[in-house]
Parts: structure tokens; sequence; C-alpha cells
């Protein structure tokens, strides 16, 4: 726990170190150095910052939640009923390369200018990322376990409950951190339209003050964010999954063994 | 009591075995031994109802034997434990599934680890442990809802000598006075002999056929340094012989 909170301050201190370093060397205070843009962000955090971090963050879990639950179905149902699987692995294979930003006006015709059409377009981001991972995290479940389960007098609702989903939460948490990533970098985007609130909003309206401080101070809000659904992720894995990391000490245990051994 | 009669199994065309029969009654033990794709571990899948017969019945005490039948256990070669549940969660699972209240399964599932001298390793995961001690675990696991009918693919194959000695000695004395009939698929004549009171030997052929030996020993671990085992191990190997002659 030690070293994994020096390990972060020691990356903390190189990104300050590179930012100082950058203000020193880029003139027209286009890059603030991290002291006086620390200053802003503690005195706009009070006041605004807050707000739209908070609409930013609303508007990513709100998302999560929504593509979870239909994405984590959706993906078993493909990965166990075979006819489900011809029907739509196909389509889903045709839409997922698609860029989802490219869907923000249609998204926005068909949904309206508010927050529901921005939360539509962060699920269906989040929804194929997820769709994807689920469905080949239960397709490579070994046969063995269900055999195993199935022996020991369990239905389809226990396999699901004991075998399908435990062994699907270390997929989903990777797909939920990698998704949550490219979700905010769309939110930023769709922020950016029609909307007062949102770090989004706050950072290309501070860009066009020409108030580079305060557009910084945004962007290290929006960081902020990021690092909080990433480490909530990692926290929930830390919780649910650490049969995982036991697995993996194990592993490397033995290969260390076998390699003294040689 | 376990009765087979003329089974036939067969994937698409190919038959894989016929008319197969045969009975036993609690407390025995039976040995599948045969070369490789003979036939031996789809008769585990019919035993264990998980493969239909094409002919033929499977009945335990009268009743057929179905798929996800609670009166049979399943021991896997790799163990088929859950990684992500410990030991005695591992073991509870059946438990749980017939919904035994909390108290009543802990107690029944400390007895099965102490009979197999594994309590100590309660609260660890499967990663943790040994190949030997996963197996015990497993076996700890089907003993715990008490099946009537206990089926084990090559369950000592992934083990070295030593430890497979070990818990077959365990399992001889988990079998001790039990009500189960055990059935179970190996390589290895040695424990054919040891752990099986009949040997059920596949002779190749399409369809295959099985031959039954009678094998009537104590169940105890003395039964290895016996001459007699030495005997019936180099009888067994003589019809394997004979049945591989070109």
């Amino acid at each position: 726990m030690l070293r994994r909170a020096f390990a972060f301050l020691q990356g903390l201190a190189l990104l300050v170190v590179g930012w100082e370093l950058l203000s020193l060397f880029v003139h027209d205070g286009v890059v603030p150095g991290p002291l006086p843009v620390a200053l802003v962000f503690g005195r706009l955090l009070a006041t605004v910052l807050w707000k739209h971090a908070a609409a930013t963050l609303a508007r990513t879990l709100v998302a999560l939640v929504i593509a979870f639950v239909l994405a984590v179905p959706a993906g078993v149902a493909l990965a166990r009923v075979r006819v489900l699987d011809m029907i739509f692995t196909p389509l889903n294979y045709l839409l997922y390369p698609v860029p989802k930003i490219a869907l923000l006006p249609m998204i926005l015709l068909l949904f309206g200018i508010g927050d529901f059409a921005r939360v539509v377009l962060l699920v269906i981001v989040l929804y194929f990322q997820m769709l994807v991972s689920v469905r080949d995290g239960a397709r490579s479940i070994p046969e063995e376990y269900i055999v195993s389960i199935s022996s020991l007098g369990a239905g389809r609702l226990g396999v699901l409950r004991y075998v399908i989903w435990p062994s699907l939460l270390p997929n989903l948490m990777t797909a939920l951190r990698l998704g949550s990533a490219t979700a905010l970098a769309v939110l930023f985007f769709s922020e950016t339209f029609f909307t007062k609130w949102g770090l989004g909003y706050f950072i290309m309206d501070a860009w066009m003050k020409v108030s580079y401080s305060e557009m910084y101070a945004g962007i290290v809000a929006m960081g902020g964010v990021g690092f909080l659904v990433f480490l909530g992720f990692e926290l929930i894995e830390k919780r649910f999954c650490r049969w995982q990391q036991v697995a993996k000490a194990a592993e490397e245990h033995a290969s260390v063994f076998t390699a003294r051994g040689r | 009591m376990l009765e087979v009669s003329r089974c036939r199994a067969a994937y698409g065309g190919l038959t894989v075995f016929d008319e197969i029969s045969f009975r036993l009654d609690y407390g025995r033990t039976a040995a599948v031994v045969g070369p490789s794709g003979c036939g031996k571990s789809t008769l585990l899948a019919l035993l264990a109802g998980i493969k239909s017969p094409r002919a033929g019945q499977v009945v335990l005490d009268g009743a057929d034997v179905i798929r996800g039948d609670r009166r049979v256990g399943l021991i896997l070669q790799h163990y088929g434990l859950f990684p992500w549940m410990t030991v005695s969660q591992n073991v509870a699972l059946g438990l749980r599934l017939r919904g035994m209240p909390p108290a009543q399964r802990r107690t029944i599932v400390y007895r099965e680890l102490q009979r197999l001298e594994i309590e100590e390793y309660a609260g660890r995961y499967p990663g943790e442990l040994s190949g030997g001690q996963q197996q015990r675990v497993a076996i700890a696991r089907t003993f715990a809802v008490g099946p009537q009918l206990l089926l084990m693919d090559e369950p000592f194959s992934a083990l070295d000598a030593l430890t497979r000695e070990r818990i077959q000695d365990a399992l001889v004395r988990r079998l001790a006075g039990g009500r189960v009939v055990t059935i179970f698929v190996t390589h290895s004549i040695e424990e054919a002999v040891f752990l099986g009171t009949s040997v059920m030997v596949f002779e190749p052929g399409a369809p295959a056929r099985i031959r039954i030996l009678e094998n009537e020993h104590r169940l105890e671990p003395s039964f290895r340094m016996s001459a007699l085992y030495g005997e019936r191990c180099r009888s067994v190997r003589s019809i394997l012989e004979a049945s591989h002659a070109p």
C-alpha cells in the first residue's frame, strides 16, 4: 500500500516537474506553471469548478450503470445462446468500429439537446466495449467449470451466479476502466454543445476567454474525475477479484521456482 | 445399487460402445481402464447423465440417472475447483445449492475438510494450493453432498507418484463403510487394481467391448504391499496387452 502511494507521488512529482519545465520554455502564457494553476484551481473548486466536475462525473456514472445493465446480460446471452450469437454478433462487429462520436448529430436530432442525448452517446460508447468483453469472457469459461457446478446440482441460475458472473468480473473491470477513459473523451466533446455545465464546457469557455490558468484548472479537474472513476474500479476489483491476485502471485512464485530449478 | 443395462453410446453415426451391462452394489468401486479414445470418458459422461444413451438405461436405486442428478458426484482430472471461491466456499457450494442453512453447512464443510486433513487451508484460494491439496478439496466437495454414485475422471493423473498414493489412501479411508458406488477412469493399472473391487477393461473396436474382472479385496492402504496386488496387476496388464495386440 505504502509502495503504491509512493509510486503515485513519484508520478505526480514527475508530472509537476515536467509541467514546470514546459511552462518555462513556452512563452506568451500559453502554458502557465503548476503553482498559478493550483491557486486558480483551489479558488474555483469551491465555487464553480466542483459543479462542472460533478455534472461530468454524474453523466459518466449514469452512463456506466446503464451500459453495464444492458451489456452484461446481452454479452452472456450471446456467449451461451448460439442462435442469438449467430444473429447479433456480425451486427456488433459492424457497429463496434464505428467512431461513436460521429453519431452525435444523429443522437442530438433523435433525443434532443439535453443531458439525455449526452448520456445516450456515452452508453453507446461503453455498451459495445463491455459487450465484446463480456461475450468473449463468457465464451472462454472452461467447460470443466460448467460440468463441475452442474454435477453439484446447479441449474442455469446457479451456473450464472456462481460461475459465469464471478469469472467475468476481472474482464468486466478492465473493460470498464478502458471504457470510462474513452467515455470521458467523448463526453468532453459532447459537453461543448448546448450545455453550460460540465468540464467540457468549462474548459472550452476558459479557452475562448483566453483565461489559460482557468483552462488548465479545468483540465486538472477532468484528470481528477478520470482518476476517481479509475480508482473506484480498482477498489471494486480489489474487493471482488482478490482471487485473481492470489492466483497471479502463485503463478509468479511457481515460475520463479521453476527458473531457479533450471 | 447401480444398474447399467444394454447401453449404447454414439457420436453421430459412430457407435462408441454397445450392449454394455453391469451392476454394482453400494460399497463397490469399479476402475475403468483401456487405451485412449476407446470410450472410457464417454461411459463416465453417460453414468453422470451428461450424455444420454442411444439405447439402454442407467438406473440408480430404481430411478434413471438424469442430467444434474443430485445423487451423482463428479470429480474431474483438473479438479474443477472455482478459483474465485475459497476452499471452504468450494466445499460448501453443493450444500448451498441445496438450500442448506449456513450453520449446518459450516459443520459439514469442517467435517469433510478434517477427514481429508486440509482444514488448515479452509480460507485459502485454490490457486494457493498444490495439485494434491486441490484434489483433496475436490474430493471433500463431492463427499460433502453425500453422493450415492461417485464418478472420477482420471482423478490422480496430474499428481506426482507419492502425492497420488497419499490421496488414494485418503480416498480409500473416506470410502470405507460409505453407502456409495464409485466408478473411476484411469490409465494406471496399479491404481485400477488398488482402488477397484472390479476392473473394467475396455477392449478397442467399433464398437468397443468391456470385460469385467472381479478384484475382490479390502479397500485399505496395506493392500498395495501384498503379493495378491502384484499378481492382479500382472493379470490386468496381460489382458490389456492382449487386447492391444496387432
